[in-house]
């Protein structure tokens, strides 16, 4: 398909793209879609609390 | 004289920092805030360039850097600054909204450049030479249109040209010769106005 051409169009000001930021709302979704959960403290912290209490209460029966 | 893009090449302390902000950035998402700040906008204009919906052009800018942020821990430095595997994500990202129909393939030119193909091709800047121009770079193949893109409508030095298209600086340089003479010759074609 042919290409659409555009001519002398009007250059978008760098205060318009900063505006157009949102990193904020990306780092939400990074957290949210990604495997960072299993680098984190909290994440590591529940498997092994979970772990130890799984042992004890198999350990018990 | 072409210039250089500061933001795109480096000093040794600029290549350090950003390293340093890229191992950080491995360790948290939200360190990844300093290269976002410093990139976004090249990679919005870069995207924008070659579609026509501005509101798409932001879409896709933010796809690219959910992509890169997503997958920072698999970044490796190889000699390429990061602004090179960004564009990449950028070009791969731009190559999925034309095949999802989001946005359409664009040429974005303006009177500067028409001037400078004209004096490339030793013609005069008038109406009917734009209309040439402007038929024979819509008749360019997909990897002709980048490389005049980039070596003629953005400046970049071949080095940077080749990074982006993960070509050699040299390839870079035998390809966009080509490229504009294949330009050249659709210029030269006899066509129907």
């Amino acid at each position: 398909m042919k290409p659409k051409l555009i001519y002398n169009r009007w250059k978008v000001s760098s205060d318009e793209i900063k505006k157009n930021q949102n990193f904020d709302a990306l780092v939400k979704k990074v957290k949210k879609n990604s495997s960072w959960q299993w680098q984190s403290i909290g994440f590591w912290g529940t498997v092994g609390a979970s772990t130890v209490a799984l042992f004890f209460l198999v350990n018990l029966l | 004289m072409r210039t250089i893009n500061p933001i795109y090449h480096h000093s040794d302390q600029m290549l350090s920092q950003e390293m340093e902000w890229i191992l950080s950035a491995k360790e948290d998402p939200k360190n990844f805030a300093p290269l976002y700040e410093k990139y976004h906008e090249q990679i919005f204009r870069y995207v924008y360039q070659r579609m026509d919906d501005k509101q798409t052009a932001y879409d896709v800018t933010s796809q690219v850097f959910f992509k890169a942020m997503k997958n920072i821990y698999k970044y490796e430095y190889r000699g390429v600054p990061l602004a090179s595997w960004l564009y990449r994500i950028a070009k791969s990202e731009l190559n999925q909204a034309y095949r999802d129909s989001r946005a359409k393939r664009t040429i974005n030119i303006d009177n500067t450049q028409v001037a400078t193909f004209m004096e490339v091709f030793e013609e005069e800047t008038n109406a009917m030479n734009k209309k040439r121009l402007f038929n024979a770079l819509s008749q360019l193949n997909g990897l002709d249109l980048q490389l005049i893109e980039l070596r003629y409508f953005e400046d970049r030095p071949y080095k940077e040209v080749g990074e982006i298209l993960n070509i050699k600086e040299n390839n870079a340089k035998v390809k966009t010769f080509r490229a504009l003479e294949k330009l050249k010759k659709l210029f030269n074609k006899k066509i129907s106005l």
